[in-house]
């Protein structure tokens, strides 16, 4: 009895690694060596010829031109790592705010979801790129704003002439300049939390509702522990997300090294980039991680 | 304000039934008071939202003259179709949306798939080294595209059937490859094998979703003689509908506004590639003004399928949130 028992045990084991098997396949050659492949590239000098590629061992070259020499990269790469420490943090408490107000139950709800997960569907670099340059171009064109997001100079100058410190009023007006990207780019993050509301069980704010908690203490006693899972998958897709973004300037570089078909400072620069990447999230989530509360399984 | 309201509400409620105590007419107003201010807020936020497509067919539908008349702001004083039209037949919309659709459709199916299988495989079996392999799964996530797309390009340049054409190579003296580039296999085959456009992220969701099944399903089910594929195939996916037509959705929404791959590995254009490299805005005229009107069509054009279908399953979508809490 045991041991029929054991030997399904491995079957299934077996019978699972089929099932992962077509990712196993994917991961190895579609994915594994083009990545080692690149790292390879780093090293060498690329010259491209009708049939393949012709390497050239440089050893560091390519980052000590990336580090030493090229005149935007460390800029553009100090840049994009500053608008991540600012705009991750807002859009965290943006997407949460949404998403436990889109949670309560009131008329319309649904169709309310649906605008907010509207920027899932057309948040494509391409579209919402033009629509930005677009905007921008026709300001220039026409010497004067064309209908805006947010039409805020005005304003500004008011509160400056007002007597408020210029330095204050600029923090608050280019927070609520950014109020759009912020919102485009919550989409995904909103989802998350929202589906994370879900599953918080009614029972747990029927009973804090018993001991007379607070909407706030319950907000912060209750769900704020509960998310607080969802709160780390966001933040680390949040920081990717920032990172892979259509519209990153390094992104931007990369491509078009690759596109000059400097196919080996490209990759260097991927790389560095990549690494980078890694360390911030790798961080982030040692710190945060260890103040998430799980629910036992 | 907030008085008025407390003193209306008071008399309202005195009327129906006089013992009623101050506490809950608190409650009352403290209620109607938030709805007020919630209402307000989602107008505002949805008004961000909506604001880059009101402005698409705000400027789509308006003559040329009018797009910088500073007297029209929203509603332009007389509409017209001559921007769709050209937009339409500079972008060539039929053919790129025929090949968009094809390739869109086809890739995410394959992927919706694939990631179903894998992401089952991650949730429900016990194998050697599986929190390594789905570690690597995170990986995938995180990496960006741009890290592996040269070598990527190579790869399917010189496409070797997965090592096997170099297998065969070695016993003909001529290894056996073949040009993958500007075929639709350059998009099909990652999707087959799980590593498509943010299929890491797809798989991540079914395996979440698959551990939260009842494992008594499974069990009964093997009780009643079927076997893992079976079971898969008869109890699982019957049950996972909401999460396979949120990643579908997804998926295809990735594929059919994706620009960075279709760019590189095909040569046809897809409607998001086609709105940059035709140069939709400098064609037929030199004037820049005129291109705005023109852009502004052809991004409407481009994502007006994806719209329409969304709207169509946005219902579904956001009341399988409510029903299963899938994400994540």
């Amino acid at each position: 009895m045991l041991k029929k028992r054991l030997s399904y045990e491995k079957q299934k084991s077996w019978i699972g690694f089929a099932f992962i098997s077509p990712w196993v396949i994917g991961f190895i050659f579609l994915f594994a060596r083009p990545l080692i492949k690149s790292l390879v590239y780093t090293f060498h000098k690329l010259q491209i010829q009708p049939n393949g590629l012709i390497l050239e061992f440089a050893g560091f070259e390519n980052y000590r031109y990336a580090f030493t020499e090229d005149p935007v990269f460390i800029r553009l790469l100090v840049e994009s790592i500053g608008n991540i420490l600012y705009q991750v943090p807002l859009i965290l408490v943006f997407s949460l705010f949404v998403a436990v107000i889109l949670n309560q139950k009131f008329r319309g709800r649904f169709l309310a979801r649906g605008v907010f997960f509207l920027p899932v569907i057309i948040a494509s670099g391409v579209i919402i790129n033009i629509l930005r340059g677009d905007t921008l171009s026709a300001e220039i064109l026409s010497g004067e704003r064309v209908s805006f997001l947010f039409e805020v100079t005005a304003f500004e100058q008011m509160l400056i002439q007002a007597g408020l410190r210029e330095d204050l009023v600029l923090f608050f007006t280019s927070l609520t300049n950014q109020i759009f990207e912020l919102s485009w780019k919550s989409g995904i993050q909103i989802l998350v939390f929202l589906a994370g509301l879900q599953t918080i069980p009614g029972s747990l704010y029927e009973a804090s509702a018993m001991e007379g908690a607070t909407p706030w203490e319950t907000f912060w006693k209750v769900t704020f522990p509960m998310i607080s899972p969802m709160i780390i998958l966001n933040l680390v897709y949040s920081i990717i997300d920032n990172f892979s973004d259509y519209t990153n300037q390094v992104l931007r570089l990369i491509n078009q090294h690759s596109q000059n078909l400097n196919m080996a400072y490209s990759a260097t620069l991927a790389w560095i980039y990549f690494i980078v990447v890694f360390v911030i999230v790798g961080i982030v989530y040692a710190i945060v991680n260890r103040h998430v509360f799980y629910n036992v399984e | 304000m907030a008085e008025l309201i407390k003193t209306g509400i008071t008399k309202l409620l005195n009327g129906v039934a006089p013992n009623i105590n101050a506490y809950k007419i608190e409650k009352e107003t403290r209620k109607i008071g938030w709805s007020i201010c919630r209402g307000i807020l989602l107008f505002c936020m949805s008004f961000v939202l909506l604001y880059p497509l009101i402005y698409m067919i705000s400027v789509a539908f308006r003559p040329q003259e009018q797009i910088f008349d500073p007297t029209v702001i929203w509603v332009p004083k007389s509409l017209t179709w001559d921007n769709i039209i050209t937009a339409y037949k500079l972008m060539e919309y039929p053919a790129a949306l025929k090949h968009t659709a094809i390739l869109g459709i086809v890739s995410s199916i394959l992927q919706v798939i694939s990631c179903a299988v894998v992401g089952y495989g991650f949730a429900r079996f016990k194998f050697k080294g599986k929190s390594l392999l789905f570690a690597m799964v995170i990986f995938t996530i995180i990496v960006p595209p741009q890290t592996v797309i040269i070598p990527l390009y190579m790869e399917y340049r010189f496409f070797d059937f997965f090592g096997l054409g170099r297998l065969i190579g070695l016993l003909r003296g001529e290894d056996l490859t073949a040009n993958l580039l500007n075929t639709v296999w350059a998009f099909y085959l990652p999707a087959i094998f799980g590593v498509g456009i943010r299929s890491g992220l797809f798989i991540y969701m079914f395996r979440q979703f698959f551990r939260g099944m009842p494992v008594e399903l499974e069990d009964a089910a093997y009780v009643d003689g079927c076997g893992p594929v079976r079971t898969f195939i008869k109890v699982m996916v019957p049950n996972a509908a909401p999460v396979f037509l949120t990643v579908f959705l997804f998926s295809l929404v990735w594929y059919w506004n994706d620009y960075f791959f279709t760019s590189m590995f095909s040569n046809q254009f897809t409607v998001s590639t086609v709105l940059t490299s035709r140069q939709v805005i400098d064609v037929g005229t030199s004037q820049r003004e005129f291109s705005i009107a023109h852009q502004q069509a052809g991004c409407l054009l481009a994502i007006m399928p994806v719209l329409t279908l969304y709207i169509f399953l946005q219902k579904y979508f956001t009341e399988s949130i409510e029903r299963t809490g899938i994400v994540g």
